[in-house]
């Protein structure tokens, strides 16, 4: 690749880094469920992306390209906290008190919550389909796992967040009656 | 999924709301849908599902930090840069540091830093430090004294930062550190060295209720990695131990 070429290839990789940084943390933060850690794992993210630039040849595949360096990113954090059994991570959703889901009425929470709770690999799938619009391929490649794999986690994930919603709802129903006049 | 008279499975219904059919299959699939009251509704409970994750992750909450640097400040090391980094990377990785203390690990006895092996070195260093792991403890300070002699022996006049956050913190702590001599030594020994500690690191430390009292002369960054971000913009060259 001549010099100038190299340059204007760089300098447009450059400004997609840059522009991808709100759609890597709003996955890494689907992905974790928090704040702090999502932001740190798109600045490793950033900064992978920075040093190992020369290493995309086509600019057109920078989305898969990014988001495969910051599923190697989680993937890393998950190895290094493996011995680690976090509150959040198992028990937020399921121990969930009535009072908990009358403060959870919002839509975002409920939805977040249920996002959280899904297996690890079926939540990674749906955010980026259902969140970024990725296609089953560029899903395939980011998570270097066979289309069929994508598919099937993702319906299962689906399945899952529908009914959960659908019972979420119900309780949320059943827990905070409607006003009735006491004589 | 028998769906009336048809079979549709999930997997299909999931590619079509996804726009992953051929323009064939989509057609078949909108004929069914207007045949099929029961289909239709499972279509709009899939795109339903999607506009709510949309809707839901839309503004994630921003992280608990005061940020020091944007976006925009952000560059990218040079191909020059990058091509040291693999030569300094690669250095950093056979060098043997001579201890000053007894009692700190040795990487291996069988390994020679030989100065010769940095001939195009001429650039300001970053060295990352992020595990507590002993052998990363003393590659990073055996790095940064070996480009720092060599630094010295050309008499280039460039400077040497070892940026630690996470559990490398634990590197930069009184009583915590096992080459807290070493680190004295090489400050003392060369003005160019500095030690920074990352601001988010001790907060995290702090909530676990982990009092946190850093070496004399440490630096401390708002952020580990934004100080590195800043640094590669500036044209520094990185490691991560």
């Amino acid at each position: 690749m001549k010099m100038v070429d190299w340059f204007c290839h760089s300098s447009e990789i450059k400004e997609q880094i840059e522009e991808s940084r709100e759609r890597l943390y709003r996955v890494a933060y689907s992905w974790s469920h928090d704040s702090d850690l999502a932001d740190d794992l798109v600045q490793e993210t950033v900064i992978k992306a920075f040093r190992n630039n020369r290493q995309l040849r086509d600019v057109k595949a920078i989305n898969s390209w990014l988001f495969r360096i910051l599923y190697n990113c989680w993937c890393d954090h998950l190895r290094s906290k493996k011995d680690t059994v976090s509150y959040d991570d198992n028990l937020r959703y399921h121990h969930q008190s009535p009072e908990n889901l009358t403060a959870n009425l919002e839509t975002v929470t409920l939805v977040q919550n249920s996002i959280e709770a899904l297996p690890e690999r079926q939540r990674q799938v749906i955010t980026l389909v259902a969140m970024e619009g990725f296609s089953y391929g560029e899903v395939a490649e980011i998570l270097d796992i066979p289309i069929g794999t994508v598919m099937s986690r993702l319906c299962r994930a689906r399945n899952t967040l529908t009914k959960r919603l659908k019972k979420s709802s119900r309780m949320i129903r059943n827990i905070n009656p409607a006003l009735r006049r006491v004589k | 999924m028998n769906r009336g008279k048809y079979l549709i499975s999930d997997e299909h219904l999931n590619a079509f709301v996804d726009g992953q059919l051929d323009s064939r299959e989509q057609n078949h699939l909108f004929k069914l849908i207007n045949e099929d009251e029961s289909l239709a509704q499972r279509i709009c409970e899939l795109r339903n599902s999607n506009e709510m994750i949309q809707f839901a992750y839309h503004n994630p909450p921003r992280p608990n930090r005061n940020r020091n640097i944007k976006s925009h400040d952000i560059s990218y090391i040079s191909g020059f840069a990058a091509a040291l980094l693999v030569t300094i990377g690669f250095i950093s990785g056979k060098l043997y540091y001579s201890e000053s203390t007894a009692n700190a690990p040795r990487l291996s006895d069988n390994i020679h830093y030989n100065t010769s092996q940095l001939p195009t070195l001429n650039q300001d260093v970053i060295l990352h430090l992020d595990s507590s792991s002993p052998e990363k403890f003393i590659e990073t300070l055996a790095s940064a004294e070996a480009i720092l002699n060599y630094y010295q022996d050309k008499q280039l006049n460039h400077s040497v930062e070892i940026i630690v956050n996470n559990d490398g913190l634990n590197l930069l702590r009184v009583n915590n550190s096992p080459h807290s001599g070493q680190i004295q030594s090489l400050m003392d020994k060369f003005q160019n060295i500095s030690f920074i500690a990352c601001s988010r690191a001790i907060s995290r430390f702090k909530s676990r209720g982990i009092d946190i009292e850093l070496l004399p002369n440490t630096d401390i960054a708002p952020s580990g990695l934004d100080k590195i971000i800043k640094r590669l913009d500036q044209g520094w060259a990185y490691i991560k131990v």
